[in-house]
């Protein structure tokens, strides 16, 4: 099974989805700047990123775990890939998570801000407040696909 | 075989490509092509229109205004599914007008904009139906 989050640049919320699910980061506590900025691809991409399906790792239930950055396309993404993913026999294999309805005001700014516009600072510090705010909503998103996982394998 | 042709919608130039391709298309007449400008069936999801001769399955997909990007997602997952090239080739569609039309597919169905899109769509499509063969034909002959 091969799983992916998907969000406006792959460079936050699905990174730090992909995170969670991969057990990089712990659901236990909010991460820490170190801790977030050591996740591959956290707030690292550039403008030619939109679009690459990112490998993040492979899960303890052997599931692929990969990251996309599909600019303000929401939802419709997920259905262009499981749609492509279908006529190709093998809609059964994938789940794509859409992690924009997760992100809040200071993620959006920020991430505008670090990436779009190059303005690391303040750009970061703003970022990893509103990481830290949606956490917890990312955790709920995060354990919803591992089940949704589990049970496509079974 | 499987080909995609992606444009901005899956009903207007994509959908028009698809046919010349399977030869559906007789004198350029774009009012006989079944489903064009129907943006009931644009749903994001691929859109059979048919099968060639040698077994190729043709399929129509909108991907908005960044058709670059869709098509990089679309290899990059066929990639990952572990199918080769040959298996899907994704051909990107694009006209002039798709800025226009794309304004026009905003007018709700109440206001004309149904009737408007199909007019504006036949006309300005039209004149670029010459272009969509020449795609075409580069597309078979690779």
């Amino acid at each position: 099974m091969k799983v992916i989050y998907h969000c406006y640049g792959g460079a936050h919320s699905s990174v730090i989805a992909a995170a969670l699910h991969l057990k990089i980061i712990g659901k236990e506590r909010l991460p820490t700047i170190n801790e977030m900025m050591a996740i591959p691809y956290y707030d690292k991409t550039v403008n030619g990123d939109f679009g690459s399906i990112r490998f993040m790792g492979i899960d303890d239930s052997g599931n692929e775990v990969y990251v996309l950055g599909k600019k303000s396309m929401g939802d419709k993404y997920t259905k262009i890939l499981m749609g492509v993913a279908e006529i190709m026999g093998a809609g059964d294999q994938i789940i794509a998570i859409d992690c924009l309805n997760r992100v809040n005001l200071s993620m959006k700014m920020g991430g505008f801000l670090s990436r779009r516009i190059g303005l690391v600072f303040p750009g970061r510090p703003v970022l990893f407040r509103g990481t830290r705010k949606a956490f917890m909503t990312l955790v709920n998103l995060v354990e919803t696909v591992r089940l949704k996982s589990i049970n496509k394998c079974r | 075989m499987k080909i995609i042709f992606l444009g901005h919608t899956s009903v207007h130039a994509a959908l028009i490509a698809a046919n010349i391709y399977l030869g559906k298309i007789s004198d350029g007449k774009l009012c006989m092509i079944e489903g064009f400008t129907d943006m009931s069936k644009d749903v994001f999801q691929p859109l059979y229109i048919g099968t060639d001769a040698k077994g190729t399955e043709v399929y129509t997909l909108g991907g908005g205004k960044d058709l670059w990007m869709v098509k990089k997602s679309i290899e990059d997952l066929r990639d990952i599914l572990g199918f080769k090239p040959d298996d899907l080739i994704i051909e990107t569609i694009s006209s002039r007008w798709d800025w226009i039309l794309a304004m026009l597919i905003k007018i709700p169905p109440f206001m004309g904009g149904s009737h408007l899109n199909y007019l504006a769509s036949k006309i300005l499509l039209g004149t670029q139906v010459n272009e969509l063969n020449q795609s075409v034909a580069k597309l078979k002959s690779a």
